[in-house]
């Protein structure tokens, strides 16, 4: 007959009753452990990136939900390809270690990934018809302009030249 | 020419430290508000309180380029005064080509366009900062 398997509770071995903890004490519990994670979360780089990357994402999701016109100039909402496209462009900043400063909506109907690092500014932005641009530049320097094919290989290229502007 | 301001309704997310972010502008006919017939509060004006907490930002009507992209001019852009019923001072950023034919010109170039809006997200100034 199978015998279910228990861990023996010996004389120094004891469940923290604390864990039993209702009203103050249990918030108060909740309050603490919560706080522990954020603390390993944030100890650990990895998983500080992850959670980052989660973020970004839920980001250019959370962009398609906007209504039409939501910049109250007639802009319009993004759409299916500006989001697959924004994807892609997170996996393959993901690659290359490098993270946006802010996910926008674009006045012209899509999704843009922005860059900032002092005065440099770039970003790649993801057009409703499917079309992938970049653009950056330093200060009141003339802006330089990034063209994709909206392939892999060709994104990775405009994200490669733009980390080199931001990175300095 | 006497320096007008174009003034233009604004959120804080399109500002990224002290950069406006071309995001935030689009083609075709940027509306804006002029400064000649208006003041910078009125583009926030609704009967809803829908923009409350927005900013204003403006550029001059001197900043639109009238020879772009610089270095391989075909295009040139100026402030066009278009009032609406509700809002005289109500003006649109038009474009055409060189040499010039009057008329709008939508740049066939997704990247003209880009540039352009880039260009002009350098010259933004904030007139009433945002909240929201």
């Amino acid at each position: 007959m199978p015998v279910a398997y228990e861990n023996p509770i010996g004389q120094d071995q004891f469940v923290p009753a604390e864990n039993n903890a209702v009203g103050e004490a249990g918030q108060e519990l909740t309050k603490r452990i919560k706080d522990d994670l954020i603390t390993i979360v944030l100890g650990s780089i990895y998983r500080y990136a992850q959670a980052r990357r989660n973020q970004n994402r839920r980001r250019v999701y959370a962009l398609a939900r906007l209504p039409q016109n939501w910049d109250s100039y007639g802009a319009p909402a993004p759409n299916g390809t500006s989001v697959a496209n924004a994807i892609l462009v997170l996996n393959l900043l993901e690659s290359l270690n490098f993270d946006p400063t802010r996910i926008l909506p674009s006045a012209e109907g899509g999704i843009g990934i922005c860059f900032v690092q002092g005065d440099r500014y770039a970003d790649i932005e993801c057009s409703n018809e499917g079309e992938v641009l970049g653009i950056y530049y330093a200060g009141a320097q003339m802006p330089a302009l990034l063209e994709t094919d909206a392939t892999g290989a060709s994104i990775s290229a405009a994200l490669e030249r733009i980390r080199n502007h931001i990175r300095g | 020419m006497p320096e007008e301001r174009l003034f233009r309704r604004y959120r804080r997310e399109d500002y990224l430290g002290n950069q406006f972010s071309g995001l935030g502008f689009a083609f075709p006919k940027q509306s804006v508000n002029r400064g000649k017939y208006s003041n910078p509060e009125d583009v926030l004006f609704s009967n809803t309180d829908e923009f409350e907490g927005w900013g204003v930002l403006y550029f001059r009507a001197q900043d639109l380029p009238l020879r772009f992209p610089p270095d391989v001019a075909q295009y040139t852009f100026y402030p066009r005064h278009v009032p609406d019923d509700e809002m005289y001072p109500h003006s649109e950023v038009w474009c055409d080509r060189l040499p010039q034919t009057g008329a709008y010109v939508e740049p066939a170039s997704k990247s003209v366009r880009k540039l352009f809006r880039a260009f002009m997200s350098q010259r933004v100034r904030v007139e009433i900062e945002a909240a929201v």
